[in-house]
């Protein structure tokens, strides 16, 4: 019933998914797209469009990027006018200052993402909408011919990510899934994961990943009158309808909207950060290309913590003292936004050596796709291994919810023996909307 | 987080219950669903889910429950219900149930959630009823009929499909070429590639779903059909670029990975995209043939070209290419010459190192970043041999930048020749080597690196050479290095020399040095002596306590008292023996001989860790004094929120994790709001005033207590009235409390949730003292 895994170019190498060598490269940006001022020239600057700027995609990347020469920011969308007005303002006051004139006019608003995608002066778009939307939105964006940079989690559901993943492959997009946490934070967690892959401290016994708990499927979320200046339907797109609750989608909010605990849009605080952290483990373990083989959630006897176990036979536990915990025969490797520990503390002073996996590209996470849609190579973060993370996510929530130990099959994508669990691989969308 | 081992055991037991009593079980529980409306307690809600999730171990029992569930979508019960319905079946709907939900396919409100309930259902009968549905249907329902048929991907309906790519609704024909796409075959793949080769505005929507065929077919082993498809929409220059380039794409995994010519002709292409994905093609194409022909295209593309090639290349890691990326790396310009210095680093081998050091030496740039990272990256074991022979390079700047990559690559055999490079004539390399010892040298180098120190002529050397021994002490040989330098003072005559090995012992803090420093107190040598307080103010061990203190009364200079001060103050934040009482008379005596505000506040900070019950006092004569005020406050919260103890009446284990001031770890109940539940902190004082708490479950945000009841009291076994009362209905509370005295405050929940724990991610509790 669901798309299985694509062998579209399955006969390719993926030398930098596979093997995470040093992909490192400074920038080159060829001299053909400089200006002479060293200022990047308009016709060469990428430009790009943001689809959802609510407190990710415009506090974060609308902010980031107006402020690079060598990205014109084209245009906005938003189900909501208030934020979409706000964006433009935020685009438009930049580029007037730094042209030094009163204004400048020249970031379009839309309601509608297709309006948006069928731009064909729009080289990227920066998508930053609820979960619930990331699978459409890509897909119709790479079939658009856009390189895409796409909030984490990468999807709401495992089928949706496949199709994102076979859609992003079949037109050759650069897509940088939102998991900052390969590129930034002071390298630390990159830095756990180098030392993890080189052994040293030594094979790993078990994982640890401290993050929160699943979504609520209880939406004890009163109707509210439906804001003038948001389009309701359109933000619940694919979701099944349900009234308007500004829990869901609060206006003149600074925060992050609290959809991400709702299980229609999300996978709660578990997604919501195993999106980071679990993918912190499979870059450290070397599993970016696959996941665990079985999901075994608490039962209150053998098993307190969730847990996922690889094809290898080592466990991953839901729950513990830092954002990620590597156990090993020889150490402990404790790392969190804040720290990086280790146990004994000599192991953070292991050197690595030539032939070891050297995963710093010495820049940070925007940049790094910037710098892959110029080159073409792929980001540290691709589809395939957003998708992969995300569905671990989504492994640990359906084993919450269905509650009984399931077998995965990483490569066909599906529960092995377990029909209950294989509906819940994909989720029918409302009409008109499709991956 | 939900609860579900109690709530499934019951609901277990309702459906392991035989006969009447079970049915009347279910009935009742769909009968209290029936008037569900959004916004209403999910209680019964939730034990119909649980009955879901429980009929798991009887497959007969599941199909009844599915039945009922599915009578209710006949009933008038509301839509939030009916919408409910549909999710549980979409669980456990099976042949049986499909015809309950077919007539909702053509209903324009139910018509999204009957196929959010029947698209997973593995059986024809859903087939055939989609294709029923699929004439009747309108507008919104009609779309959404489709969409299920193309992710159901069964054949059935292929020609019903076929039929409406020319409805002259654009939104029936576009959705019927997608899900035609996703079905695929030869008979959807035909109608497919005709609407692809036609004019039209969804003739490039049927060219994707005709691609998407080509993958079903290549998955499916037939590659030559595959080809087929994929070769018409790439020789179609009619066709957008990314069809094309998708096309050629799927060409080359048709021919099994061949096709270096086409990925040539991709690159040489005027179209930037085409071209930006035959790069990532150069990259990932299989053919061993491959390598040698990209390399060759090198030299004949234009810059842009180049830099994609050469990129690519590298990443394709076959050393086939070095030639080409040599000759680029030596006679191309700007950013090509930086992307082949940069492929040298993953392609090259020994032979590469004279080109990248003479390129890292060149201080251009991008090129010098690009070749150093390149000149750490080498793979070829004769790679350190090469660089420390090239150490003798009459290039000053090459012979540092051999030393930094070898101190970048961790070579340990290189010390011998670092420890001659550390006396070359050139400043640079000197500093470069003395650097590259204090990564790369052992216990054996302590005495030459000593040796180097008390030879060197200027300070920043001494500084230099003083670095590298402390990192090479803190590799476990400290006893080692103090030796080397107790050694070295007696041969150290002159001041400076003197007092650099003072600063080093300072630095390397062990007690074994301390007797060293004291003498240089003592020095009659003003450079000395200053070296020989900076280091004991400095020490990282409390050992000089009583020094520090007397100088911090007696130095001479007045610098030299401060820092003294500040270093007992330091010393008296480490572990030590003393008591409390001690230790706090020690703060006292700093505070008396302090004469700036800054040191005043140092002893506060410090004094907020002494753990006594008199610090309270003392620390609170100083909250009037406006220079210290703040400080004084701050002490003043920390020694009060520093004796909280916290219990409760589940997961007692995990307390202090609501008071760790970590938002991302919690205490949970681990079980099922029921009421009764409850958390107590011990805020370790009598008669304290609680005006205010928050309890924050933002991480866990159902998780929130349903209901609260608030107490206080001096007496843990007789809490009194509650201060405060109410329900919980965000995942942050902020409660105020009523005036009251106490030392204890227990927080009860008094509600019920819908199978959710009780969880406090960070419970925070503002305290007045009485």
């Amino acid at each position: 019933m669901n798309s299985s895994k694509s062998s579209r170019r399955s006969f390719m190498k993926k030398t930098a998914v596979a093997t995470g060598v040093a992909l490192g490269f400074p920038h080159i940006v060829p001299s053909s797209a400089l200006g002479a001022d060293g200022a990047t020239a308009p016709s060469n600057r990428l430009t790009i469009g943001h689809i959802g700027v609510g407190k990710q995609g415009r506090g974060s990347h609308v902010g980031a990027l107006r402020a690079r020469r060598d990205v014109q920011i084209l245009a906005v969308c938003d189900v909501e006018t208030g934020r979409l007005e706000q964006s433009k303002n935020m685009v438009e006051g930049a580029y007037a200052k730094r042209a030094e004139k009163p204004s400048y006019k020249g970031c379009d608003m839309y309601g509608d993402f297709r309006e948006l995608l069928a731009r064909d002066d729009i080289d990227a778009v920066v998508i930053a909408t609820p979960d619930h939307w990331h699978g459409t939105i890509c897909v119709m964006a790479a079939k658009a011919g856009k390189d895409i940079y796409c909030e984490k989690p990468l999807t709401r559901t495992i089928a949706e990510g496949r199709a994102l993943v076979d859609a992003v492959e079949r037109y050759g997009r650069v897509f940088q899934t939102g998991s900052q946490q390969r590129s930034e934070y002071q390298g630390r967690f990159r830095r756990a994961a180098e030392l993890v892959r080189c052994g040293a401290i030594g094979d790993i016994k078990s994982v640890d990943i401290g993050i929160g708990g699943p979504p609520n499927t209880s939406y004890a979320l009163a109707p509210e009158p439906v804001p003038e200046t948001l389009d309701w339907d359109f933000w619940q797109g694919p979701a099944p309808a349900r009234p308007y609750n500004s829990e869901l989608c609060p206006l003149n909010f600074d925060g992050f909207p609290h959809w991400r605990y709702y299980d229609d849009y999300a996978g709660g605080s578990f997604s919501d950060f195993g999106a980071h952290h679990f993918d912190i483990a499979q870059w450290a373990l070397g599993m970016d290309g696959t996941g665990p083989v079985e999901i075994i959630p608490p039962d209150g006897k053998d098993h307190e913590r969730l847990t996922f176990v690889y094809a290898n036979g080592m466990p991953m536990y839901h729950g513990g003292a830092a954002n990620c915990v590597f156990h090993g025969t020889e150490g402990t490797i404790l790392v969190s936004r804040g720290f990086l520990r280790s146990e004994p503390e000599s192991i953070l002073k292991h050197r690595l050596g030539p032939n070891d996996d050297h995963l710093d590209r010495g820049r940070g996470h925007r940049e790094d796709w910037l710098e892959c849609v110029r080159t073409r190579q792929r980001p540290i973060a691709d589809a395939e291994i957003g998708h992969r993370t995300s569905t671990i996510c989504q492994l640990g929530n359906i084993a919450y919810v269905i509650k009984r130990p399931l077998k995965w099959d990483p490569v066909a994508e599906q529960f092995v023996g377990d029909d209950e669990a294989n509906r819940m691989v994909s989720r029918p969308a409302r009409s008109p909307w499709r991956v | 987080m939900k609860g579900w081992v109690g709530t499934v055991t019951i609901a277990l037991a309702l459906v392991c219950t035989c006969g009447v009593a079970q049915q009347d079980a279910v009935d009742e529980a769909l009968d209290k669903i029936a008037t569900y409306d959004w916004g209403q307690s999910r209680e019964n809600l939730t034990v119909v889910a649980d009955l879901v999730t429980a009929s798991a171990a009887s497959p007969e029992q599941r199909d009844e429950l599915a039945t009922k569930l599915a009578g209710v979508l006949s009933t008038d019960a509301t839509y939030a219900c009916k919408q409910f319905v549909c999710r549980q079946l979409s669980l456990i709907a099976g042949e049986n149930q499909v015809s309950a939900l077919a007539p909702l396919l053509t209903d324009e409100k139910m018509s999204d959630m009957a196929r959010y309930a029947l698209e997973q259902v593995r059986v024809q009968a859903v087939d055939e009823a989609l294709l029923d549905a699929l004439p009747k249907a309108k507008d919104s329902a009609k779309l959404g009929i489709i969409n299920s048929m193309g992710e159901r991907r069964d054949s059935m309906p292929v020609d019903a499909l076929a039929g409406l790519i020319g409805d002259g609704d654009a939104k029936v024909a576009e959705a019927a070429i997608a899900a035609l796409g996703k079905i695929g075959g030869a008979k959807a793949a035909e109608a497919l590639g005709t609407a692809a080769g036609s004019p039209g505005p969804l003739a490039e929507a049927a060219a994707d779903a005709y691609l998407l065929c080509g993958d079903a077919l290549q998955a499916a082993g037939k590659g030559k059909a595959a080809a087929a498809i994929y070769d018409a929409m790439y020789s179609d220059e009619n066709q957008p670029g990314r069809i094309r380039v998708a096309a050629l794409e799927g060409l080359l995994t048709a021919e099994g990975g061949k096709g270096v010519d086409l990925v040539i002709a991709a690159l040489s292409s005027g179209d930037p995209e085409m071209r930006g994905v035959a790069a990532g093609l150069v990259r990932e194409l299989p053919d061993p043939n491959a390598t040698k022909a990209f390399a060759k295209q090198v030299a004949k593309s234009e810059a842009p070209v180049q830099v994609l090639l050469l990129t690519a290349l590298a990443d394709r890691g076959d050393k086939a290419a070095l030639p080409a990326i040599t000759q680029a790396a030596e006679s191309g310009e700007g950013e090509v010459r930086a992307a082949a210095l940069a492929a040298l680093g993953k392609v090259g081998d020994a032979s590469s190192i004279g080109l990248l050091a003479r390129a890292a030496a060149s201080g251009e740039g991008d090129a010098q970043a690009v070749a150093q990272r390149s000149l750490e990256a080498l793979s070829d074991p004769k790679a350190n041999a090469v660089m420390m022979d090239a150490l003798q390079d009459d290039d000053a700047k090459i012979r540092a930048e051999l030393i930094r990559a070898l101190t970048a690559r961790g070579v340990s055999d290189a010390v011998p020749n670092l420890l001659e490079t550390a006396k070359d004539p050139d400043p640079a390399v000197r500093a470069a080597s003395l650097k590259a010892l204090g990564v790369l040298g052992g216990t054996d180098d302590l005495a030459p690196l000593v040796a180097l120190l008390v030879a060197a002529e200027a300070d920043a050397e001494r500084g230099e050479a003083g670095k590298a021994i402390v990192a090479v002490a803190r590799k476990g040989h400290v006893p080692a290095a103090v030796t080397a330098v107790q050694a070295a003072l007696p041969t150290a005559t002159a001041s400076e020399p003197q007092a650099a090995l003072l600063t080093l012992l300072g630095q390397i803090g062990d007690d074994a040095g301390l007797d060293n420093v004291r003498a240089g107190v003592k020095s009659g040598d003003a450079a000395v002596q200053d070296a020989a307080i900076r280091a004991l103010a400095a020490w990282p061990t409390a050992t000089p306590l009583d020094d520090v203190f007397a100088l911090a009364e007696n130095a001479g200079r007045e610098v030299h008292c401060i820092l003294a001060l500040r270093g007992a103050i330091r010393m008296l934040g480490m572990g030590s023996d003393r008591t409390g009482e001690e230790s706090l008379a020690l703060y006292q005596k700093a505070m008396g001989l302090a004469t700036r505000p800054d040191e005043k506040k140092m002893a506060l900070a410090g004094m907020a860790d002494v753990g006594v019950s008199q610090v309270l006092e003392v620390v609170k004569q100083y909250a009037d004094d406006p220079e210290l005020k703040a400080e004084a406050e701050k002490a003043l919260d920390k020694i009060r929120s520093r004796s909280y103890t916290a219990s409760a009446s589940h997961n007692g284990g995990n307390v202090g994790k609501a008071l760790d001031k970590d938002p991302g770890s919690r205490w949970d109940t681990g079980a099922v709001q029921k009421g009764g539940e409850w958390f107590m902190v011990d805020l370790g004082w009598e008669d304290m005033v609680v005006t205010k708490i928050v309890l924050d479950s933002k991480g866990s945000s159902g998780d929130y207590p349903r209901g609260y009841k608030v107490y206080l009291s001096n007496n843990k076994d007789d809490m009194g009235d509650p201060v405060a009362e109410g329900k919980g209905e965000t995942p942050v509370l902020e409660i105020a409390l009523k005036p009251k005295l106490g030392r204890y405050l227990k927080i009860e929940q008094t509600g019920s949730s819908d199978g959710l724990f009780w969880s406090i991610h960070e419970l925070t509790i503002s305290t007045e003292e009485r």
